[in-house]
């Protein structure tokens, strides 16, 4: 699935931040003005950025939540968001390693269980891969901290991309991507539900046990379903406002959508937004 | 059917057991709480979302459920309570639970509620029908009850809403054998609800309830005798209560009676010979007829006696007897039981003397035979013999000027022939005999002061005056004989079919011209040929006088020598004797009254009364110009009543026996017409029989066919509307 995604690829639409010039574009706001052709300018009197090559020493970062939450799975959906986050790791890292970039992944709940450094190589992949089959969901999810730190352990900017549900404390959330975003990392979010979880379609009156939350709730879903969607809408609308703020990608997916049709359509959206 | 007893909030229901079932109401609450030990389990990671939306719809949720539980045990409920059929039994009491009615019940307790009817008397049967409506009126309702028959009486005047109590009340009384006075009893109804208006304003309806027997009679005579009183209370009646009447018994169609029982003399010496005649009467159509009465002395059947029918609807009887023991005695009269027993006998009394005293006063007192005024009246009242105290007739003569100086009160009859003058005192010893029931004779004559004697036809201060009229002159010719006689009168009922003969045409030369006037009330028992009064009685009191307006001898008329002469005077000394005791034989409701002029007795004689139901009590005289007096005024039942006196001296002794018979309004029991008649005298009453009545209180089915039906219907329909909402609601809200 990942080799037919990147088979239609001609350049990694992940760009980094080398010193080998590639091209002028138009100034926008917003655009890093240390990026500012000035001779243009004095040419010109118009504003020019630098584009760059990526350098083959692209250091693209998975972490990917392993906590109880991601071990969801609804009737109808065919994976569990874990499974799901697995196969988004997976192909996210190996279109990384396909450009002879590197990568790395981290796994983690209330802290990491696994930090595993960005690296280039055949084997890293298969690394990385096997890592991921090791773990399972359990556990809360501190996103804040592990945000955090990764920005701090990964020395030489790059890519941090975030796989998880982000049922979390949205300050938190706030909070670790403006700090990723503070060490000049890129950051991109996969946010994995399953349906049920966004359109609450029980039919039946459900006990419903929480994962990470430690309670027991007796509801009639058809009762609950307006309030709750409205719940989560707000929810969606706070997590992407939080993203296009902090100028994180979000990408949203659910279990039942296919993966390649989600990275297919993310990676032509982000090429197209990097190619302006 | 048994009428179902429970009574809920003024509904009865005609399956309650079905009521049983009310505790399934919360098998909704059963249902609900299954339903959450049954529900799926499932894991959830979105728990934040499921408590942030109970947060926001948790009451709404809360509310719903509550509201759908509610519904649901309230339609179980209706449910059964329309399967239980409810009833409404106080159309008050529905139409808002604090009305309440004000009844007013008047029971006829006259004579004739006490024949029989199916098996009960109809007074009996009354009371049941009271006492049913009792049970059955609302629960804030309040009684009364009027007995109807004379005089109308409050058994219960408060209005009491002890039902309870009430119905004790009911249960206690007896059938009276009085007659009725419905107009006194439709005012003493009309004033109870008005009164009950101002003292019970919670009352926001009255009713009035007459039970009666619906008895012609008692209703024509009150129309005839008070009609325009009667519709003018009727119609203010109306105005104020709902008026029902209902009728208990059934047809009935006949009655025996005995209608009149008299006895002459009714004061009689031993062994003289008493003669009791009376009266059998049939109303209505029965072939049947006693053929004998049977006569009772002192509760004690001595014999019988045919009774001659005469004509279909009236027979007659006779029996004589000669008492052999002085002192009051009974003598009683009766038939074989028939519907309505009590008419069946009557009672008379009569006092027996061991002689019977009479003085004469002569005014031309003489020793030889025949030449004073009195002979011949003294042998007519002893025929047996001359001398005057052989017999039982005792006669002593005395001459005029030793009036004033006797002791007249040991005689039972003064006889006056030919005296001169009355004076003022003599005029007040001969008031006081006759007003303590003793009997007054004159004869007149060429003796006679006609001032004298006018004197004491004039009214004397407070004092009655002692005659009925006034002498206005003698007359004087040959021409003048006795005429016309008044055989209705008891004096000369014996000469009834005898007018040729007998007391007519006597031959009078000489006599006083009498002119009655209205100070006393008098009756002219004969007249002479040219009209003038020949005899006249009058009444003074306890006592009885007779005035011959012609001479007692044959001075101035043949009359003594006349074969009539001594039955004549034999019926003036009966008549007169039987003042006093004539108030001896009563009807029910009148009053028992005696005088005594006790000598020498200064503190109120005791006395005791034994009614006609064994009862006594102990009564005080009182004292009234000179006399002892006393009065009872409940004889509300037939029998002998007994009199006792004790007085200063710590004598007891019988003084009197009375009997109290039935009053004859009451024999005839039809009651054809009746319906028409009470309808003009009462518009806008309510007619309606017991039966009918009975009828609706027992079988509900009928009565509340329309109210049940109607109030099943509008439970179901209030189910189904709550069905459809519990539906709406249940569905609402669900997503």
């Amino acid at each position: 699935m990942v080799e037919g995604t990147v088979t239609g690829l001609h350049r990694s639409p992940f760009h980094g931040f080398s010193v080998e010039f590639a091209e002028h574009r138009e100034y926008s706001p917003g655009d890093d003005l240390r990026y500012v052709d000035w001779k243009v300018f004095g040419k010109t009197d118009k504003f020019y950025v630098k584009r760059f090559e990526q350098e083959t020493n692209l250091s693209c970062m998975i972490l990917v939540d392993a906590s109880a939450s991601m071990g969801f799975k609804s009737h109808e959906a065919p994976l569990s968001k874990w499974e799901y986050a697995q196969c988004t790791a997976a192909a996210l890292a190996y279109i990384v390693l396909a450009q002879q970039d590197r990568a790395g992944l981290g796994v983690f709940a209330e802290q990491y269980r696994v930090f595993a450094r960005p690296e280039t190589g055949g084997g890293q992949w298969q690394q990385i891969v096997q890592l991921l089959e090791k773990e399972s969901p359990a556990g809360k999810t501190e996103i804040g901290t592990v945000l955090h730190e990764a920005a701090e352990r990964l020395t030489r900017r790059g890519v941090i991309v975030i796989v998880g549900d982000f049922l979390v404390d949205l300050n938190q959330l706030e909070r670790g991507l403006k700090y990723v975003r503070y060490a000049n990392h890129e950051a991109i979010v996969f946010h994995i539900l399953d349906d049920q979880e966004i359109f609450f379609d029980l039919q039946q009156p459900v006990l419903l046990r929480g994962l990470e939350v430690v309670s027991k709730v007796g509801v009639d879903p058809r009762l609950l379903r307006h309030a709750y969607r409205r719940c989560v809408e707000e929810y969606l609308r706070n997590i992407q406002r939080i993203c296009h703020g902090l100028k994180v990608d979000y990408v949203r997916a659910t279990t039942r959508e296919k993966l390649d049709h989600v990275l297919r359509e993310y990676l032509a959206f982000r090429r197209k937004i990097k190619s302006i | 059917m048994d009428k179902p007893e429970l009574l809920i909030l003024g509904l009865s229901f005609l399956d309650p057991a079905i009521l049983l079932g009310l505790p399934a109401v919360i098998i909704p609450i059963l249902i609900h709480l299954w339903n959450r030990r049954r529900h799926m389990e499932m894991n959830w990671a979105a728990m934040e979302f499921v408590l942030a939306a109970l947060a926001i719809e948790r009451r709404r949720i809360l509310l719903r459920e509550y509201l759908l539980l509610l519904l649901r045990m309230l339609a179980i409920a209706l449910l059964i309570v329309a399967a239980a059929r409810p009833v409404v039994e106080a159309p008050a009491v529905a139409m808002g639970y604090q009305a309440a009615t004000g009844w007013i019940f008047v029971l006829d307790d006259s004579l004739s509620m006490e024949q029989s009817c199916r098996g009960k008397s109809c007074f009996d049967e009354a009371r049941d029908v009271i006492m049913r409506l009792v049970k059955h009126a609302g629960p804030a309702d309040t009684f009364c009850l009027l007995r109807a028959a004379q005089p109308p009486t409050w058994e219960v005047e408060l209005a009491i809403s002890d039902r309870q109590a009430f119905l004790q009340i009911i249960d206690q009384i007896k059938c009276r054998h009085t007659r009725n006075d419905w107009l006194a009893c439709l005012e003493a109804v009309l004033g109870r609800t008005q009164r009950l208006r101002e003292e019970y304003p919670q009352l926001t309806r009255f009713v009035v309830v007459i039970v009666t027997d619906a008895q012609r009679e008692p209703w024509n005579q009150a129309m005839k005798r008070q009609g325009a009183a009667l519709s003018s209370t009727a119609d203010e009646l109306a105005r104020q209560a709902e008026l029902i009447i209902c009728h208990v018994g059934g047809d009935r169609e006949s009655n025996t009676a005995i209608t009149r029982l008299e006895a002459s003399p009714l004061v009689c010496s031993r062994n003289e010979e008493t003669v009791i005649a009376g009266q059998v009467t049939v109303f209505g159509n029965t072939t049947e007829r006693p053929a004998t009465v049977e006569w009772l002395i002192d509760g004690v059947k001595i014999g019988e006696s045919r009774v001659d029918w005469k004509s279909p609807d009236m027979g007659t009887f006779i029996w004589s007897y000669r008492p052999s023991r002085p002192g009051d005695h009974v003598i009683e009269a009766t038939l074989s039981d028939d519907q309505l027993s009590v008419d069946n006998r009557r009672g008379v009394v009569v006092t027996v003397h061991d002689q019977v005293r009479a003085l004469c006063i002569d005014g031309r007192y003489s020793p030889i035979p025949f030449q004073g005024a009195s002979d011949y009246v003294r042998l007519a009242l002893a025929p047996e013999s001359a001398a005057s105290k052989t017999g039982g007739m005792e006669v002593q003569v005395i001459p005029e000027a030793r009036l004033a100086e006797s002791d007249i009160t040991r005689f039972d009859i003064l006889i006056l022939c030919d005296v001169a003058q009355i004076t003022p005192g003599e005029a007040q010893l001969l008031a006081d005999f006759l007003r303590l029931g003793g009997g007054l004779v004159i004869f007149g004559g060429p003796r006679v002061q006609m001032a004298a004697y006018n004197r004491a036809a004039e009214p004397q201060g407070t004092a009655r005056p002692l005659f009925p009229g006034r002498l206005v002159g003698i007359v004087n010719s040959p021409d003048i004989t006795t005429g016309m006689v008044n055989t209705r009168h008891p004096i000369v009922r014996i000469l009834a079919g005898w007018e040729e003969g007998g007391l007519t045409k006597v031959p009078v030369r000489n006599y006083l011209r009498f002119q009655p006037t209205n100070s006393v009330p008098s009756e002219i028992v004969a007249r002479y040929s040219n009209g003038d009064p020949f005899i006249v009685a009058w009444e003074y009191d306890m006592g009885r006088g007779v005035l011959i307006t012609t001479s007692a001898d044959t001075s101035w008329t043949s009359l003594p020598l006349w074969p009539i002469w001594v039955p004549l005077i034999q019926e003036i000394k009966a008549w007169v004797l039987s003042g006093g005791l004539s108030a001896r034989t009563l009807v029910c409701g009148q009053p028992l009254s005696l005088s005594m002029a006790l000598r020498n007795v200064r503190e109120a004689p005791t006395i005791v009364l034994t009614d006609a139901e064994g009862t006594s009590w102990r009564e005080r005289a009182e004292l009234v110009d000179g006399t002892w007096q006393w009065k009872y005024t409940q004889t509300d039942w037939t029998g002998v009543y007994k009199i006792e006196i004790d007085n200063a001296n710590n004598e007891t002794r019988q003084v009197a026996l009375f009997s109290v018979n039935t009053p004859l309004e009451e024999a005839d029991l039809r009651s054809q017409g009746w319906e028409e008649m009470v309808q003009k005298g009462l518009p806008g009453a309510h007619m309606v029989s017991a039966d009918l009545i009975n009828q609706i209180l027992e079988s509900p089915v009928q009565h509340g066919s329309g109210s049940g039906n109607t109030l099943s219907r509008v439970l179901l329909l209030s189910l189904l509307a709550l069905v459809i909402v519990e539906i709406v609601i249940a569905h609402a809200g669900k997503s």
